[in-house]
Order: structure tokens, then C-alpha cells, then sequence
């Protein structure tokens, strides 16, 4: 799992940048349920500036988006969890997770691997320069399903990125949560995602344990991977616990099967699904997953809901 | 804290008898070891096992022309020269206390003639070391996979 949803991303888009202030849907879905927004004009597009770019590892970097229409601006709302399709006029489109700040009002990040044409495009672009949003799509966590319980969010690689707007709202409530633990698994203590953040989310209350799966010997903190920290962790109430997980399936996989060990219920873990997006609404099939289409029933499931899928070879 | 009272408390031993953790208790004593000390360096000849109270070891494997490479982190609970017990004593790895650490010292070679004594207690203890490796075989099996690498 990237935080760049993954599509032909060597593909020209095909549509013509638009700007639509009308097609964005605001609010949170009512229930907060993870079931997807459907956005009015799912193929508008509003142009968005690039107005900050932070670089965060090796090829990786945080574009801070500003939409052009204050109109936009205002209206704009996502679920943590969701994404939205960027534009780059002459290179196609790509499916990004917004890792930004929910209550964000200014600017939207995307934070981005550049592995593909239309990401290493972006890895080009320079502040101010701009692009075509269209979005967001997709189901967000459910984090209310959680008040009440522990919960443990398992992140793997940029697996982070889509998981950090949830991070932000569970701080931002944490009186709703009896407790908050980040367990975070990074290849290299050198590829660790917002890792000048983590103090902070520790310093508010989220317990944050970090492994990496290679190491010389200059760290000195955990190595092995991450599905070992949930194996590890002492849960006060299997019961009464959530899991919240994004990363490399494989090991989304094997960290399902740790929780569910543990005694978790599965009703209560939850996954983000990456799968080849490309038109964002349920229409081109490409993300087809058994009877499901991640970009419009995901990319948040329930565990349980796509389980049977996650070990067919071929899916 | 006595040996008995720590493994009550380790993880590793969790699914024991109380029976059997009084015999194991009995050929047990308490180590500790200061933060960066070498408890045993990879090819050592070692009789004992250990189970981790507190602190944590790292294990270290010498790749040549990339030095020493930090394969694993044992945590608190967890089992630590394994081999002790199941191989010929030669240690695979190096182990490093990265802190603190305190744990349960429990000779292999006296573990050995227990467990084939009283094949109870034997079925419980290989069971218990049995799990512990095939929960590390699984990690090492991911690792492998280098699931965070770029997509190629």
C-alpha cells in the first residue's frame, strides 16, 4: 500500500481540466459510515496550486493543495481514508490518499512516492505551479465505530499517509477512545514517513511503537516487522479493541491474522484496499476486486468483507 | 523477583501449567545485563536460554562487506537462544542489550534431561518454543519480502 492509490499512472487521463465548484459533496456521509461519497460531477475537476511542497524521504514528497475557487476552498470536505484523482494535464491522472488534516482550510496534502509517469511528473512541478483535482472519492474509516474502545492503528510503509487524517481526528477526540496506539513499520529507519510528527502525537496522548525491517547499528529502537509489534502489544481488552490497518496487503494480511488471534473481533478491524483506480467511480472496473469495486466501495473495508478475497490468486 | 515470579509474568511461558513453570522455575536463576553488553556473539557456544522480564536485545548477524546487520529486536516475554535448547548450542546470531535487560536464565542442557524425564512437561515447553519460532519464522518470512520496498 501507497499512499498513491495505484493506476496505469503511464496512461494519459483522457479528460480536460474543468473547473466545477458544485461537484464537491460536503460534510461527512451521516452516519459516518465507510460506504463511499458519491460525488455530484465525478469527473469536474477544480484546479488546484501547488502551494508548498515538503519533502519527506527518498522519493517522497507532501504537495500542500490550494484550489484556485475560494468558492471551492470553502466547500471543500473529505473523510480521513478518502482520495482524490490528480491531473496533470499531457501525463494522465492519478489516484492520491489525502494525508492531510481533516479541519484543514487552506491546503490539502497528498503525500506522493514518485514511481510512475504522472508521480514523477508531480516530482518535477514547483510551488505555484498547477494541477486538476477531482474528488474526493471513496470510503473513509469509521472511526465512530470505535468510541469507546482501544484502538490500534497498524501502518506499514506509506501505508501511513492515508491513515494520518484518522490520527489527526482520534487525537482530536481522544476523550471519545479509551486509549490510541500507532504501530508503525518502515523498510528503513531512513524511510520513516513524519517522523518530526511523532513526538507530538506521543506528547498527546497516542502511544507510538516504530520497528524497521532493516537496520545498521547506529538505531537503536525496534527491528523486525510490524506485525510483531501487534503480536507483542498488551491489549487490556480484545473485546474492546479496533484496529484500523494500511500497508502492503501481504501484510495487512498477516496483521488481520495476528487480531484475530489476539480475539479481536473482526467486525472491528478495518483495511484500505490499493488497486489499479482509474476512473474513480465504479465504472471502468479496473479495480475490480471479486464483487467489489475499490474506488467506489473502498478503499476502507471491513475486514471481514474482503477476507475471502485477499488470499485468491490472480484478484 | 524470583525466577517463578517472572516466568508467571513472560509471555513465552503464559499457556504453561503452574506445575511445570515450578519446574522450570527450579533450574532457573535471574541475569541482567547492562545497556550495549554482548550477551553472546554469533558462533558462541552457549548451554543457556532465555526468556526476556524486561529490556530488550538485539540480534546481529556479521554480513560480510555490510558489517553487522540488525536482523531482530526480542522484546520483553520473548525467547532468546533458542539454539541453547534445540541445536548444538552454537549461537546463530549475536545478541546486544540495547538497554537494561533482565531475564531468566535456564540451562539448556538441564532443560534437555527434564523435558525427556517427564515428557509432560516436555510436550508443554516444545509446544510453547514451537509457537515462539513459528511466530519468528513468519516475521523473518516477511522481512524477506521487503513488502515496503518501491514498486518496481
Amino acid at each position: 500500500m501507497t499512499t498513491n492509490k495505484t493506476n496505469a499512472s503511464g496512461e494519459p487521463g483522457g479528460v480536460s481540466p474543468r473547473t466545477m465548484s458544485e461537484n464537491i459533496v460536503r460534510g461527512l456521509t451521516p452516519s459516518g459510515s465507510p460506504a463511499g461519497q458519491v460525488v455530484a460531477e465525478p469527473w469536474g475537476y477544480h484546479t488546484v496550486r501547488i502551494h508548498e511542497i515538503t519533502p519527506e524521504v527518498a522519493d517522497v514528497a507532501t504537495y500542500h493543495l490550494g484550489f484556485d475557487d475560494s468558492a471551492v476552498a470553502v466547500a471543500y470536505r473529505f473523510q480521513p481514508g478518502q482520495f482524490n484523482m490528480l491531473y496533470l494535464p499531457g501525463f494522465g491522472e492519478v489516484p492520491i490518499s489525502l494525508s492531510a488534516d481533516p479541519r484543514s482550510s487552506t491546503t490539502w496534502a497528498h503525500t506522493v512516492r514518485a514511481v510512475g509517469n504522472v508521480t514523477q511528473k508531480l516530482a518535477s512541478s514547483k510551488v505555484g505551479d498547477t494541477l486538476g483535482l477531482r474528488g474526493p472519492f471513496g470510503s473513509g474509516w469509521p472511526l465512530h465505530t470505535a468510541e469507546g474502545h482501544d484502538v490500534v492503528i497498524v501502518a506499514g510503509g506509506l501505508g501511513i499517509a492515508p491513515l494520518r487524517p484518522a490520527i489527526y481526528e482520534l487525537l482530536r477526540q481522544k476523550n471519545r477512545f479509551r486509549s490510541l496506539t500507532l504501530l508503525y513499520g518502515s523498510r528503513t529507519p531512513e524511510t520513516i514517513l513524519f517522523e518530526h510528527e511523532l513526538p507530538e502525537w506521543s506528547q498527546r496522548g497516542m502511544t507510538v511503537q516504530l520497528t524497521v525491517d532493516r537496520a545498521d547499528a547506529a538505531w537503536s529502537g525496534s527491528v523486525g516487522v510490524v506485525t510483531l509489534l501487534l503480536d507483542r502489544l498488551s491489549l487490556n481488552d480484545p473485546q474492546q479493541t479496533s484496529v484500523f490497518m494500511c500497508g502492503p496487503e501481504v501484510m495487512m494480511r498477516f496483521v488481520g491474522k495476528s487480531a484475530l488471534a489476539r480475539g479481536i473481533p473482526e467486525s472491528q478491524l478495518w483495511l484500505s484496499m490499493e488497486r489499479n483506480m482509474q476512473c474513480a467511480i465504479g465504472l471502468c472496473g479496473h479495480c475490480q476486486l471479486g464483487p467489489t469495486f475499490i474506488c467506489k466501495d473502498g478503499p476502507v473495508y471491513r475486514h471481514d468483507h474482503l477476507a475471502p478475497f485477499l488470499n485468491v490468486e490472480g484478484l | 523477583m524470583t525466577a517463578l515470579d517472572l516466568l508467571q509474568k513472560a509471555h513465552f511461558a503464559s499457556k504453561l501449567p503452574a506445575a511445570v513453570l515450578e519446574r522450570l522455575a527450579a533450574i532457573a536463576r535471574v541475569v541482567e545485563w547492562n545497556e550495549g553488553a554482548l550477551i553472546f556473539r554469533e558462533g558462541d557456544h552457549r548451554d543457556d536460554l532465555y526468556v526476556l522480564s524486561s529490556g530488550h536485545v538485539t540480534l546481529e548477524v556479521n554480513v560480510p562487506g555490510r558489517g553487522l546487520t540488525r536482523i531482530l529486536t526480542v522484546r520483553s516475554g520473548e525467547l532468546l537462544a533458542w539454539s541453547a535448547l534445540l541445536g548444538d548450542g552454537r549461537m546463530t546470531t549475536s545478541a546486544i542489550a540495547t538497554e537494561p535487560t533482565q531475564a531468566i536464565a535456564i540451562s539448556g542442557r538441564e532443560l534437555r534431561q527434564l523435558c525427556e524425564a517427564d515428557h509432560e512437561v516436555g510436550y508443554h515447553v516444545m509446544g510453547q518454543v514451537a509457537s515462539a519460532l513459528s511466530q519468528r519464522l513468519l516475521a523473518t518470512r516477511l522481512q524477506l519480502l521487503d513488502l515496503f520496498a518501491k514498486p518496481h
